[in-house]
């Protein structure tokens, strides 16, 4: 999928990956990966500055975790506003994928314009 | 290949120290983890692969550089609310302490007080109001996903209604000043209004510190991006 369509979603796509629970950025990676049969192609990199833009917006909380070999990973978690943003884009973007789909169909939704 | 790519990312990222020391750190656990569940056997090979899957350094920064003057100017719209809120309570304060000791204006300089008390009064408001203006115009905007032209126009329009509501409440501290001059006799119990002022004073020495700052990030930021 093209970069810029995906960095136009990227914070939901973030918010999404981590619904299941707290992850660091790699494992969010690996997660959209996973759930998205590796269908998104972006810079890995652009994750962090997404979840530092979401953590400032109170999106998201983080903290330092030091495993057990001494590895210092910085573990990001939905906050309750990160989860109500999550199911308002969602719902947004199903609005947003039917209308697509009905017009690509060539189906009419039979709602007034 | 991960040291060298981290120390570009390190040198890109300067403009914020804190940022950087906290961005490396968790670009070089990605890259290392990236480059160890590389199938490839060569090990130079999987580290070039996950530095080059990571992306280029100054994109990256570019977007950070975004996240982190928002956060600058946020932290500053608020320390001017906390500030205003700080003089105001240094003035009531004073006015409980002056009619305590029963500490009042001599005659002969009535009519300088009342001329510094109106432009005391109209600054402090100006400077809740400019203050409170510019708390919103920094919150109504979320950081861009990266810094761009338009928002660094935003982000100096915040700097320039920052420096106002500072301007305006220097006005009224420096009339806090005149006024507890006016009133104050050289006793041990005259202590407490010159700490008020001193407090305030203080308050918006730290606020001029934190726009200079600021302003510095954003040019330095701006020049090293050339946006």
């Amino acid at each position: 999928m093209e970069g810029e369509m995906l960095k136009g979603h990227l914070d939901m796509i973030v918010l999404a990956a981590l619904a299941p629970g707290p992850a660091h950025g790699y494992a969010i990676i690996e997660e959209i990966r996973r759930r998205t049969g590796k269908a998104f192609d972006l810079p890995e990199g652009t994750i962090y500055p997404a979840l530092h833009r979401l953590q400032q917006a109170g999106l998201l909380s983080s903290r330092w975790v030091t495993s057990e070999t001494g590895r210092r990973r910085r573990v990001y978690t939905l906050t309750r506003s990160g989860t109500r943003a999550l199911a308002d884009r969602r719902a947004v973007w199903q609005q947003f994928s039917d209308a697509v789909h009905a017009l690509l169909d060539g189906k009419r939704s039979g709602k007034p314009a | 290949m991960i040291a060298a790519y981290l120390s570009k990312l390190a040198g890109a990222l300067a403009f914020d120290p804190a940022l950087a020391a906290r961005v490396v750190i968790e670009a070089r656990e990605h890259l290392t983890d990236a480059a160890a569940e590389d199938a490839c056997v060569d090990r130079d090979e999987a580290e070039r692969r996950a530095v080059a899957r990571f992306g280029d350094p100054r994109d990256l920064a570019a977007e950070f550089a975004a996240v982190a003057l928002a956060r600058q100017a946020w932290r500053v719209g608020v320390v001017i609310v906390l500030a205003i809120l700080v003089a105001l309570a240094m003035m009531k304060a004073r006015l409980a302490w002056y009619a305590l000791v029963q500490w009042t204006i001599a005659d002969d300089a009535r009519a300088v007080a009342s001329v510094v008390l109106f432009v005391n009064r109209y600054a402090f408001w100006l400077a809740v109001l400019i203050g409170l203006g510019s708390l919103f115009h920094v919150g109504r905007r979320t950081a861009p996903a990266r810094l761009h032209a338009g928002y660094r126009s935003h982000l100096r329009r915040a700097t320039l209604l920052f420096s106002a509501a500072t301007l305006a409440l220097a006005v009224s501290v420096a009339g806090d000043l005149i006024l507890m001059a006016l009133r104050v006799k050289l006793t041990p119990d005259s202590i407490v209004p010159i700490a008020s002022v001193a407090v305030e004073i203080g308050s918006v020495a730290f606020l001029i510190v934190m726009i200079a700052r600021a302003s510095r990030l954003m040019a330095r930021t701006a020049g090293a991006l050339g946006v």
